[in-house]
């Protein structure tokens, strides 16, 4: 019996070895030097090659919605995009209006794996930086070029901008997004040349969640492009040090309180930010803080989407929240210009367009 | 080497077993369990070792079984010092058969039994044929012949006794440490116990069994230690020790022995245990 | 015979090869299931691919050598390990009710894993030394304070100092996660807790195999001798046998093997609870036949679990939970249907 034991237990460990050794190695296989072939550095420094320019393109993982809205300012988008992800907030909702054939594109989990991945057949697969270890390298086991992007902050959009022109041969159209966004920038920053720290007004940013009843205030992580946005609009985030951890972290109304800022920005994902503004205004301990009793308790701005996150409308949320903390130095700003031209410009909408959809969306102390 | 007298044969016994001057206390208590001991066991007897609860006679078996090492003294095992031999040598020697053995899993007799052939394995074999046929034949002996596939929690106490004994015996030691073995067994049991103990004495194994019952160290021993507080009150041929005077000194009660057919019978103290202490007894319903 | 009566009789000549002779019975049922386990999942479509489409489709192909094949033979090394763990947990302290996740091992490697992704940069390797270094420190750990602690027997002893040391590393998991940032390190985290091996390639295979299997090797051969440690430690004494190193021995054994296991694919419990029960009941108690019994269903088991994990839904469902949904659930049945006995 002892036999028999060992030597069935013998040829399954010895079957394992063997299968093993006829597994396909680890590295990813050379390709070969083709006359079309394009190289592009990713967000992880990482340098991917393509055999000619990627025609079939996928979008996967958590945190999508940047990317695909960050790819559909490029007009190759519309074609090439063969599939992403639809999560909490929905791509459709706003792109239907840039590309009249958006609702046939393929549209994924956020969960979806390699095997849900492999039948869309990409040529490249985009990622958020951090999903890299969970879904990148299985991609890459099974060939399949994925390239990583950050999104976060100005630098590395910048930065993603140019990775995002070559993959779609269309250097020329990254220059332009950069330029536009860098003349507001600078715009921004010529406004508020001069600002000394003491003038710089405290501020906070919170976001409203409401969960299974369960109502919180988080803030935002101090690496996040919320925490950047508010210092580019010149307010000092108060926040920062118990946002260290990263992700939203829920800070209670007795920390709101000691924190006692100038100004608060209340983002609302789910609910309408300005009903939940009315809420809180009319609420005994929120009249209370001193914001609020100021009139500076702002509901953010968006449309479709919030302004906040890291989106290519943070351009907007930027602009818009420096008008509100320093409206004296901003006073020539025409928010409704300012909308205009952003999707006039970044996603080639007529003006129509823009009153038909664009308008009667937004939401929050916009104007 | 003292001796304890002669058999019937008249030749000296020799002791196989020894101790000397042991003295024993657990880590962390004050109280010494054993105190300046020192006895000898003849080879190819049945030695009990007889006194009352907490006397201390299975600290004094932990050590002659050697996994109790005395703070001081020294024990002698056929001949060489305990410390001298290695745990496989001492385990090819000398066997236990433990009071309560806690078996947690349902191992059937057989594949208990032959955990007694553990002295003579290497830690990394396991049993072959022959240890097989070792241990069937020492099931066979201690009287559970064919139930060898029985499991444990399924036997009754005195089949789980015996199946003990198998493994101990499966051992071939020559010398049989037993503690308590009667403690829970009918009289049946006891009967059969009995007879195969003296069925190993007559073959050569040496055996010594720790008991606080007198009666079974009458009907079984050839030699009887008595213990009391720790060390060794009186040790010799078990008809010199098993009197009234002797064992009542050990007991602190008064005890009465007498013969029948040729036999002695330790009566049960009867009355005047509590007198003898000092105690007033039950009240009585006034 | 028809060909069809033959395939209907199969199952039944199956029952009683297992009944007969159980291991046998087991390693024919472990290559099926790896076999099959080959041809499930989500691509094209949910569930099942069939060998026709295997046999034409490249990226068909690619899937299966470099996503499911390293996947499997990891689950397979995962039950294995866990199982043989539970098993020799189970009979050196001698209770029925012991897990590898119970002296800080499992935790303490979920530790090590954690503290490196969050401090040191989470590349494999490093995670994996980590891990191994802090089950070890676990283990431990747990043995010093166990030899401190003045109440109760050894046994009773070393339990609890295991809990506590368990639960010091879980909760510096838990401070970990609080401190980390949920979009780059937590989801590794949270579904490290909970155990998956949605990233399994097989450089993380063959960094297993070794300690895998030097562990289970030196396991088997003393797999006799486990009996003799389940017994007291007195008798175990009179046998000859030294229980404090033998002990000892076959703990790291079993340990480092898990660690390495954990470190990859994270915490999954029940499997080194359940399966060594369901072996004995097999085979009987004997760790002769219920050692090798118990990881080849372990093997069974995790293969299964995982092949649910990754087929089920469209994302992936974290292994643990289903281990423990079904684990649960037979050791209910087990313990409704026979009483397990704890003799004291």
């Amino acid at each position: 019996m002892k036999r028999t034991s060992i030597l069935v237990l013998g040829t399954i460990l010895v079957a394992i070895l063997a299968l093993a050794a006829c597994g396909p190695g680890d590295t990813v296989e050379p390709q070969e030097a083709a006359h079309n072939q394009l190289s592009v550095v990713d967000a992880l420094g990482r340098t991917v090659e393509f055999d000619g320019l990627p025609q079939r393109i996928v979008v996967a993982g958590k945190s999508s919605l940047t990317i695909v809205d960050t790819l559909f300012l490029f007009p190759e988008a519309a074609d090439r995009v063969v599939g992403l992800v639809a999560g909490r907030q929905t791509p459709g909702d706003f792109l239907q209006f840039v590309d009249p054939a958006f609702e046939q594109k393929a549209v994924l989990e956020v969960e979806a794996g390699p095997e849900q991945i492999a039948p869309l057949k990409p040529d490249v697969v985009f990622l958020r930086s951090f999903m890299a270890e969970s879904l990148g390298t299985s991609l890459e086991q099974i060939d399949i070029p994925v390239v990583y992007v950050d999104l976060e902050t100005p630098d590395q959009y910048f930065r993603d901008l140019t990775s995002l022109g070559t993959v779609f041969g269309n250097e020329a159209r990254a220059a332009e997004i950069r330029s536009f966004y860098q003349s507001r920038l600078q715009r921004l920053e010529a406004a508020l040349h001069g600002l000394d720290e003491g003038e710089k007004p405290r501020m906070l940013v919170l976001q409203y969640s409401e969960q299974g009843g369960e109502v919180a205030f988080n803030v935002p992580s101090a690496s996040w492009l919320q925490t950047v946005e508010a210092e580019l609009a010149g307010g000092v985030p108060v926040w920062v040090e118990a946002a260290q951890g990263g992700g939203w972290t829920i800070v209670n109304f007795e920390q709101i309180a000691a924190w006692g800022p100038d100004a608060i920005f209340l983002i609302s994902y789910n609910t309408d930010p300005s009903q939940v503004v009315q809420r809180l205004q009319s609420d005994a301990r929120w009249g209370a803080l001193e914001a609020v009793q100021g009139g500076r308790l702002y509901a953010f701005a968006g449309d479709i989407y919030s302004w906040d996150q890291p989106d290519p409308r943070w351009i907007l949320g930027v602009t818009w929240m420096a008008s509100r903390l320093h409206p004296e130095r901003l006073d020539d700003l025409d928010l409704m210009d300012e909308v205009d031209q952003f999707f006039g410009q970044m996603y080639g909408m007529e003006q129509e367009a823009i009153d038909g959809q664009i308008l009667p969306a937004l939401q929050g102390d916009v104007r | 080497m003292r001796t304890y007298g002669t058999r019937a044969s008249g030749q000296p016994e020799a002791a196989i077993l020894s101790a000397s001057g042991l003295s024993f206390r657990y880590d962390g208590s004050g109280r010494e369990v054993l105190r300046d001991l020192s006895l000898d066991v003849p080879a190819g007897a049945i030695t009990a070792i007889l006194g009352p609860n907490g006397s201390g006679k299975t600290t004094l078996l932990r050590l002659l079984l050697g996994v109790l090492r005395p703070q001081q003294g020294t024990i002698q095992v056929a001949g060489r010092l305990q410390q001298e031999y290695s745990r496989r040598e001492l385990g090819q020697l000398v066997g236990l058969v433990p009071q309560d053995e806690h078996i947690p899993f349902d191992f059937s007799i057989l594949e208990y039994v032959l955990l007694g052939r553990a002295p003579y394995l290497h830690p990394l074999a396991t049993p072959g044929e022959a240890d097989t046929a070792v241990a069937l034949e020492a099931v066979r002996a201690a009287g559970l012949d064919g139930m060898h596939e029985r499991l444990l929690p399924n036997l009754s106490g005195g089949e789980r006794q015996l199946a003990v004994l198998a493994r101990a015996l499966a051992q071939q030691p020559r010398i049989l440490l037993m503690d308590e073995p009667t403690a829970h067994l009918d009289l049946g049991n006891q009967g059969r116990l009995l007879d195969l103990v003296r069925d190993l004495a007559t073959a050569g194994t040496t055996v010594v069994l720790t008991t606080h019952d007198a009666n079974l160290a009458s009907a079984l021993a050839d030699y009887v230690v008595l213990m009391l507080g720790g060390s060794v009150l009186e040790a010799g041929p078990a008809e010199t020790m098993i009197c009234g005077g002797k064992l009542s000194a050990t007991f602190g009660v008064p005890i009465q022995v007498c013969a029948v057919d040729g036999r002695r019978v330790v009566l049960l103290p009867n009355g005047q245990a509590n007198a003898a202490k000092g105690q007033a007894g039950v009240p009585h319903r006034g | 015979m028809t060909a069809a009566q033959r395939v209907a009789r199969l199952p039944v000549a199956g029952v009683s090869i297992l009944r007969r002779k159980p291991l046998v019975g087991l390693g024919l049922a472990l290559i099926i299931v790896l076999a099959l386990s080959g041809l499930v999942g989500r691509y094209p479509a949910p569930y099942f691919l069939s060998p026709p489409v295997l046999w034409q489709d490249e990226m068909a192909q690619k899937l299966v050598l470099s996503l499911r094949l390293p996947r499997i033979l990891t689950a397979c090394l995962l039950g294995m390990t866990l199982a043989a763990c539970g098993t020799v947990l189970q009979m050196i302290f001698r209770n029925p009710l012991v897990e590898p996740g119970l002296l800080g091992v499992s935790q303490g490697a979920a530790f090590g894993a954690a503290l490196s992704i969050i401090v040191l940069g989470g590349s494999t390797l490093l995670m994996q030394g980590m891990a191994t270094l802090f089950a070890c420190l676990g283990l431990a750990a747990s043995t010093l304070l166990a030899h401190r602690v003045r109440y109760g027997g050894w046994i009773l002893r070393l339990i609890l100092a295991g809990i506590a040391v368990s639960a010091l590393f879980s909760a510096g998991v838990g401070l970990l996660k609080y401190l980390a940032d949920p979009l780059t390190e937590l989801p590794e985290l949270v579904f490290w807790m909970l155990g998956g091996l949605w990233g399994v390639t097989w450089a993380d295979f063959f960094y297993l195999v070794l300690p895998v299997s030097l562990g289970l090797v030196v396991l088997l051969l003393m797999r006799w001798r486990l009996n003799l440690l389940s017994l007291d430690d007195d008798t175990g004494f009179s046998l000859g046998a030294s229980p404090g190193r033998e002990r000892a021995l076959v703990l790291v054994a079993a340990v480092a093997a898990t660690s390495a296991v954990v470190a990859v694919s994270g915490v999954v419990g029940w499997i080194g609870l359940l399966i060594p029960h369901v072996a004995r009941r097999l085979t009987g108690a004997d760790a002769r036949r219920a050692l090798p019994a118990a990881i080849l269903l372990g093997g069974i088991f995790a293969v299964l679990c995982d092949d649910l994990a990754r087929t089920l839904l469209a994302g992936e469902v974290p292994l643990g939970i289903l281990a423990s949904f079904f684990g649960a659930i037979l050791f209910m049945a087990m313990m409704l249907s026979k009483n397990i006995r704890v003799q004291r």
